[in-house]
């Protein structure tokens, strides 16, 4: 008896039949044309500029912010922003904005003066009725504000502690983009999942899991934006995130893995932009004890790795060699004569035997993976290769990164003679001045983990930042490289290329120095 | 009948108890302090004491177990500081994707699975045998996440059908049919495996209830094959195939986990991946809990079908 297929069994092969069909039929999946689609690499924390943290959050909050200034295109000098004009008073503690008369806040109030103050006595002044709505754990970039004067309803005088230089970088950073007092004033400790601030887009919807929406701000005071919408997904897994921009789920993708990026640059549809950032990854050296406390040993560390090797071959050219402590992005404060070290290791095995510690042994704090660490692991193992060349025999000891942060912040004595550390800055002042001055030790509740002391780059960094003149503070910085180059407390290593891939349909795209997105200047092409 | 329930009900408490004593060790076995992993690099001392408060990690474990469960008991899952919003909350939206997922995946699998095993046990031998059987055995050898990426790079990137993530569009999405669009490569990746293994115990059965003798009789009152098989064979092979069907519902919601990472599945799955990252231990702890009594309730849902289809097995 030939086999029938029953009755009941047709029908649901039918049914699926038809479902194939339809699925062809849907809509082609793709981005809205009006709309520019970002893969994020996280659910955004918050969307409040001064509780954020993460570069995550912060491509988001560019769009929907701005500061008193903003960092130029292209650059990380500052440039006006919602600040029409500011001086500086000559002993450089007095800082007077003239604001823009013509700007309002998505919410349809007027951004004046007091709505400066109330934004820095918000993450400031403990006391401060809206304080509950934080915390805000970068406010300390503003920690020498003493007071704020607001004279008329266009005019915030801001009077410092001590002079203080970086204080405009860190204006144009996150931190200090501005909210509208009103917004927070409604929606209090939820005031993150509902921003309101002066910027070429306006916040419309957070789906968790699934997208941040913005759409463009028509009463914006500036250049209009040029695409109608934004979307920002948040796609925690890599292979997802670069499926999805095969598929055409998303337009744009970020921070892509170095081994995915050679495969991009060969097809023909897509687009692989590159940036360098202000970031630098270096090994912390320990000055307080043996060898580090010898100046030939840090110079024959810095000569005996291969880093071009690194950079090429294991960071796959999405970093390139540091120089020295102030990372290239600034270009303005580095010391253009300086190169890096170059690879001699018999240069190297020559200083370690002058220094007579030929054959020690050295103990590396690394981690398996960590903020802006790159890929920690195989970078310890060159390390130790490289250095096992010159006869240093380098013991690797491995921590979870926050136990790792909290073990290398807590200074190197008695735990290793190096550390792995990277970070990403915005002023040429931070990491010098937070991981390099006599007066960051960690018993000082600095980063000073390497105990590194030199009474001249104290006196270098405290004259930077009395420094009100641009071209002078140049200057000054190029000395301090200078002096860190040579004096080398550091192992320098690395500074991260930032990088994005996106569909060649989008128009005008480039990364910021400042790792910040900007895309109101962005077209899309079908 | 309601005796025998209770009676299995009780025995998946113990379950349930082991298996917030496993996760919970486990959770506190990882190296790392969570109130610095929740908080990040820029956590201040008074966050980071405040949370271990709350967490009472300052306590011993059995305290802290202790604290745990008592809470539970009052219906309170705590808080989940890496998503900012109550456990509960949490885990109950999420917990509704995974049930879509793994409702169409087990879906899949039955239809697919009983579908196969019983076609391949009537035409013993045949070509349509070894083709089915030769399917099965790649089906069972497949790991989910490849078969997924596969998927992907056919229907998504390719011919563009399907979309290769999420679970509903950006322009206009939330539809039925929106959700069904997007939920098609995820339920097959995880359907398909599952019901291979269907398959293959569905066709043993078969063929074993096809030798029987009642059989013999059926054909030899003249009905039809087809009748014989899926009328009679069938309702005879299927009692034995149930609590395997009920293993491959708890197969198919730990697969979740990682059919939802490849396709972002907004579920439990990863939810969790996210939540240990992080070392949030309430929300991790929450949600395995949620899913090891899902698996509870859908085996002991299994034995119930068993004993009320076969009347032969003991109450």
């Amino acid at each position: 008896m030939p086999f029938r297929i029953p009755a009941r069994i047709r029908l649901t092969l039918l049914t699926t039949l038809a479902g194939a069909a339809l699925a062809a039929c849907a809509p082609h999946a793709g981005t809205p044309p009006d709309a520019i689609v970002v893969a994020q690499v996280a659910e955004p924390r918050s969307l409040d500029p001064h509780v954020a943290t993460a570069t995550n959050d912060f491509r988001i909050l560019a769009h929907v912010y701005e500061g008193l200034v903003r960092f130029q295109p292209g650059t990380l000098e500052p440039a006006p922003g919602l600040a029409a004009s500011w001086s500086v008073s000559a002993d450089g503690r007095r800082y007077t904005f003239l604001l823009r008369e013509d700007v309002r806040f998505h919410d349809g109030t007027p951004f004046d003066a007091e709505a400066v103050r109330f934004n820095f006595e918000r993450m400031l002044d403990p006391e401060h009725p809206f304080a509950g709505t934080g915390p805000f754990p970068l406010a300390f970039f503003f920690s020498a504000i003493e007071s704020i004067e607001t004279p008329d309803d266009h005019t915030v005088i801001f009077e410092l502690d001590r002079p203080y230089a970086p204080f405009l970088s860190n204006l144009a950073y996150p931190t200090g983009f501005l909210v509208s007092p009103a917004a927070v004033r409604g929606h209090g400790r939820n005031y993150g999942r509902h921003p309101a601030g002066t910027g070429p887009y306006r916040f419309t919807e957070w789906a968790r899991q699934r997208w941040v929406k913005l759409e463009h701000f028509d009463d914006y005071w500036g250049e209009p934006a040029r695409m109608p919408r934004l979307v920002f997904r948040p796609l925690p897994d890599e292979n997802a995130r670069l499926t999805e921009l095969l598929a055409g789920g998303v337009d744009l993708v970020v921070e892509a893995p170095a081994d995915i990026i050679g495969h991009f640059r060969n097809q023909p549809d897509f687009v692989v932009a590159e940036s360098v950032g202000p970031h630098l990854w270096f090994l912390i050296l320990n000055t307080r004890e043996p060898p580090f406390d010898d100046l030939r040993m840090r110079r024959a560390v810095n000569y005996a790795i291969d880093k071009d090797a690194i950079v090429e071959d294991l960071l796959q050219r999405t970093a390139s060699v540091a120089h020295g402590v102030i990372p290239r992005a600034f270009d303005w404060a580095i010391d253009p004569e300086l190169n890096p070290y170059p690879f001699d290791p018999d240069k190297a095995r020559e200083l370690i035997a002058e220094a007579g510690h030929a054959g020690a042994t050295i103990r590396l704090l690394a981690t398996e993976s960590g903020s802006a660490m790159l890929e920690p692991l195989p970078m310890a193992e060159a390390i130790q290769a490289d250095l096992a060349r010159v006869g240093l025999t380098v013991r690797i000891e491995v921590f979870e990164w926050n136990t790792f942060l909290a073990r290398v912040n807590a200074g190197l004595e008695g735990q290793g003679h190096m550390a792995q550390m990277a970070w990403m800055t915005n002023d040429p002042d931070t990491l010098p001045s937070l991981a390099l001055a006599s007066t960051a030790l960690p018993e000082d509740g600095g980063f000073n983990s390497g105990y590194y002391q030199n009474p001249e780059l104290d006196r270098l960094l405290e004259d930077a930042r009395r420094s009100t003149d641009p071209t002078e503070r140049g200057r000054i910085y190029h000395r301090i490289d200078r002096l860190v180059h040579e004096e080398a407390p550091f192992l320098f290593l690395a500074s991260w290329r930032q990088n994005a891939i996106h569909h060649r349909g989008l128009r005008d795209f480039a990364l910021e120095p400042s790792f910040l997105l900007n895309l109101s200047r962005v077209d899309k092409q079908p | 009948m309601i005796l025998y329930i209770l009676k299995r009900l009780g025995f998946g408490i113990p379950v349930v108890i082991g298996v917030s004593i496993l996760v919970f060790l486990l959770m506190a076995l990882i190296p790392g302090d969570p109130a610095l992993a929740l908080l990040g690099p820029y956590a201040t001392e008074e966050n980071t004491e405040q949370i271990r408060e709350q967490l009472a990690l300052d306590q011993p474990l059995p305290h802290r177990y202790a604290t745990w469960i008592g809470n539970l008991a009052r219906g309170d899952f705590g808080y989940a500081y890496s998503v900012d919003r109550a456990v509960a909350e949490e885990v109950a939206e999420r917990a509704g994707a995974t049930l879509l997922l793994a409702g169409a995946a087990f879906f899949i699998c039955v239809v697919l699975g009983i579908g196969v095993g019983v076609v391949a046990a009537a035409r013993q031998y045949s070509w349509a045998d070894r083709l089915l059987s030769l399917s099965v055995m790649v089906g069972i050898s497949t790991p989910a996440f490849w078969l997924g990426l596969v998927l992907i790079v056919v229907f998504s990137i390719q011919l563009r059908w399907l979309p290769s993530g999420g679970m509903v569009s950006i322009e206009g999405g939330g539809s039925v049919f929106d959700i069904l669009w997007h939920l098609v490569l995820p339920a097959v990746t995880l359907g398909f495996i599952a019901a291979a293994v269907v398959a293959r115990f569905v066709r043993t059965q078969m063929l074993e209830v096809l030798r029987q003798d009642f059989i013999r009789t059926a054909r030899a009152k003249g009905l039809s094959e087809g009748r014989v098989i899926w009328g009679y064979a069938l309702r005879a092979g299927i009692v034995a195939t149930l609590p395997v069907l009920g293993l491959q519902a708890g197969f198919v919601l730990g697969g979740a986990v990682y059919v939802e990472t490849i396709f972002q599945w907004p579920g439990i799955g990863r939810m969790l991946v996210t939540a240990i990252a992080q070392r949030d231990l309430l929300l991790v702890q929450g949600g395995v809990l949620v899913v090891a009594v899902f698996y509870v309730l859908v085996n002991l849902l299994a034995d119930v079908l068993q004993h009320a289809l076969d009347p032969r097995i003991e109450r």
